[in-house]
């Protein structure tokens, strides 16, 4: 199965513009430590307190021309959704305290979705994808799938951010990362690229795989074809 | 008693993350909520925890009373001081 990118916006550790993303995908531009966070331009100004590091980078993402105004269905993909929310949230009724009823509000997986919905008056569905280390292929499944039967234009948004510290013994520090796509099933005159999905019929028992999702960041900058894999599928970009 | 006063606009700045917002741009009388500071529901209830963490005060979450409470500063200084 075939799908166009017709936009994207990347942020990945406080990198966010094309030039500097092909210098650290060139390896000439190490990921930086500390980052600033982004403000969702078209975000209503005295709402923007209210937005977690997490969703500032997912909705800042999604500031695309056609994102914001077509009304397009939109895939959300998240393996840990806005874990540092929820890990104060679990914190505070820990020690019986009483929870922040803003941050108990928008604590859910698909809040970020619905964050968007409200401010761009998106009325079109969204569906949430959490799928462990594959979050960002089958996310990506999800929103091809959707492109060709609807046979329309679907936004794509994948947003992880480093665990918190309570889970490192289970997870590797991963930098902060969100790919925001708008992906067609036809061709169109703005095509960037095209994503190509197929199942992995080579035998992955056992195997590891690198990052998938910054795998894909790198070969977009890099204009690399190499098949970006998981347990279950082979994804490669073709940039003719 | 000036300093409820204060520590109350600090608190209200510091719980609500009103970015460039001092304790002197709220006003006194006039309403939080709505017009003047523009604060909405969800800023109520998140204000109403973090003043009764911070002043030991009981907060009837259904009386109308509540809402006269949380009408100004004036109003709130005036409710946490009797209670």
């Amino acid at each position: 199965m075939k799908v166009y990118i017709n936009s994207i916006n990347v942020w990945l550790q406080g990198l966010n513009d094309e030039a500097t993303l092909i210098s650290w995908a060139n390896n000439h531009l190490p990921l930086p430590e500390v980052f600033a966070l982004p403000k969702p331009q078209y975000y209503p100004k005295g709402q923007l307190r209210r937005l977690s590091p997490f969703s500032k980078v997912a909705l800042h993402c999604l500031d695309m021309p056609q994102a914001l105004t077509k009304n397009l269905p939109l895939v959300f993909a998240s393996q840990h959704g806005d874990l540092a929310k929820t890990v104060k949230l679990i914190k505070d009724a820990a020690l019986g305290e009483d929870l922040s009823p803003t941050q108990f509000a928008l604590s859910v997986h698909n809040a970020t979705t619905g964050l968007f919905s409200i401010a761009t008056d998106n009325t079109a569905p969204t569906t949430t994808i959490s799928a462990g280390k594959n979050t960002f292929i089958e996310g990506l499944v999800e929103a091809a799938m959707q492109c060709q039967h609807n046979d329309s234009s679907i936004l794509y948004a994948y947003c992880d951010f480093d665990v918190p510290e309570e889970y490192h013994q289970f997870e590797a520090r991963k930098p902060a990362r969100c790919i925001a796509m708008v992906l067609s099933f036809k061709k169109e005159s703005e095509s960037l690229a095209s994503i190509n999905l197929a199942l992995n019929n080579h035998d992955s028992t056992n195997k590891t795989f690198s990052l998938p999702d910054l795998t894909f960041i790198r070969n977009f900058y890099l204009q690399d074809k190499k098949l970006i894999q998981n347990q279950n599928y082979a994804v490669s970009l073709d940039f003719s | 008693m000036a300093d409820t006063r204060t520590t109350l606009k600090s608190l209200i700045i510091e719980t609500l993350d009103l970015e460039d917002i001092s304790p002197n741009d709220i006003i006194d009388d006039e309403p939080l909520f709505g017009e003047g500071l523009g604060l909405d529901s969800i800023d109520a209830l998140e204000l109403g925890l973090a003043i009764k963490k911070a002043f030991d005060v009981k907060i009837e979450a259904n009386s109308e009373k509540t809402k006269e409470h949380f009408y100004s500063i004036n109003n709130l200084v005036q409710f946490i001081e009797q209670n």
